[in-house]
């Protein structure tokens, strides 16, 4: 019975070779360690308006504003980025399948769009799949590893109530890292930092403006 | 068919906004374009407020704006993000104001205003029918309406209205619909015209 679970977990062991050792937790502390994990994403349906600083590859810079209406039951996000100025650039919404109210230039684009959005509810619902480890990394930080089908999610509880996620794809290589920090508002955290790495890379940094539960 | 693009249009909306800011007044268009000559100076506050479907109510926006004539402009949004635009000399800067820290933009939106800074000396003189974007109207109750020329333009902004106060040289409102559920109103307040502005105001933050 023992050699047969430790088989059936062996393909666990070896997708996990590339990320970072977990110690594990006791039962009581890993509850909490889950809990505190996902404090930083939607409980409910909420608005959201942020000022977005993008650093783009190249390392250009533009400032823009962002408000999203998303329900994390559902998996609806509705999203509008628009200039400083208040030029709608896009407004799009995805409800099991994608749609583009408004996209001006590379914007109109759904690969592109879809891209985003994948940031977007990276940043508001929080890893997919489910849990399926918790205890501390050997930087001392407490983790609560999810796992989805495309990969893993680790939830890095770092000082002062921070909370870093790390996306790793299948092969186990970091591919995006969202910081939420800050103090909370309606309980959503006022400054998140999200960066893509690579030659491609490009850095998000936002900061909230309004954060209201939608009814 | 001329093509935008995004930056292209930000720029030519908000030098476009600008200028009418400074030059829209009067009746006509003859007395605008006579009343246009006589202004050296501007300095406004502004309001902004954004009406999407998506908000429950208006996304607010206030700053303030200078000009000095011939061609320096700050336009400076001082919440809910701290940004400066500048020209001066020819040349365009922004600036965005994070924390303790300053942001310089580098997007593509400040060489392509350089282009359109040409324009601004035909609107100064209100020379609207110069603008090759726009085709403009003046209605009763000094309101100027703007209505893209190409269809490229008006998939974008359907039009903007512009009520003029009653004060000369002073516009009350701007209202810029991009479609029947979103649109943007500003609205300018303590418009002071002709004193001397210091040129520090257009070098930098």
């Amino acid at each position: 019975m023992r050699s047969t679970a430790a088989i059936l977990l062996l393909p666990l062991l070896f997708a996990c070779a590339g990320l970072p050792r977990i110690t594990p937790a006791g039962e009581a502390e890993t509850a909490d360690i889950v809990k505190e994990g996902l404090a930083p994403f939607l409980k409910g349906p909420c608005r959201l308006v942020h000022s977005i600083d993008g650093t783009l590859p190249g390392g250009s810079r533009a400032t823009m504003i962002g408000v999203s209406a998303a329900e994390p039951d559902t998996g609806r996000i509705r999203c509008t980025l628009m200039s400083i100025e208040g030029l709608v650039l896009l407004d799009a919404e995805y409800n099991a399948r994608l749609v583009i109210n408004r996209g001006i230039g590379p914007l109109a684009s759904p690969d592109m769009v879809m891209g985003m959005l994948r940031d977007i509810r990276l940043i508001l619902f929080g890893p997919a799949g489910s849990p399926v480890g918790a205890g501390m990394l050997p930087d001392g930080g407490r983790v609560c590893r999810y796992r989805a089908d495309d990969g893993m999610t680790d939830l890095v509880m770092r000082q002062r109530g921070t909370v870093e996620l790390v996306l790793y794809d299948g092969s186990s290589k970091v591919v995006r890292r969202v910081r939420f920090s800050g103090e909370r508002r309606n309980g959503m955290p006022a400054n998140i930092r999200l960066s893509a790495p690579g030659v491609f890379g490009y850095t998000l940094d936002l900061d909230l403006i309004e954060a209201e539960p939608l009814r | 068919m001329r093509r935008y693009s995004v930056a292209n249009v930000i720029i030519r909306l908000s030098i476009l906004l600008l200028c009418l800011t400074l030059v829209a007044w009067g009746d006509s268009w003859d007395q605008i374009k006579r009343a246009a000559g006589d202004i050296t100076s501007v300095q406004a506050e502004f309001t902004q407020k954004k009406h999407m479907e998506i908000l429950a109510r208006p996304l607010a926006s206030r700053g303030r704006l200078y000009f000095q004539a011939p061609r320096s402009l700050r336009w400076e949004y001082l919440s809910p993000v701290n940004s400066v635009l500048l020209m001066h000399g020819g040349t365009v800067t922004r600036y965005v104001r994070k924390g303790g820290s300053v942001i310089k933009d580098s997007s593509a939106q400040l060489q392509s205003m350089q282009i359109v800074l040409q324009e601004i000396t035909l609107w100064m003189r209100g020379n609207f029918d110069a603008n090759p974007s726009f085709t403009p109207e003046l209605r009763p109750g000094r309101i100027i309406v703007l209505t893209p020329k190409e269809k490229s333009m008006a998939g974008i902004i359907q039009r903007i209205e512009l009520k003029l106060s009653n004060e000369p040289g002073v516009i009350r409102s701007v209202t810029i619909y991009e479609s029947r559920k979103s649109y943007t109103v500003i609205d300018f307040n303590r418009v002071t015209m002709n004193k001397t502005l210091p040129e520090s105001l257009f070098r930098g933050l």
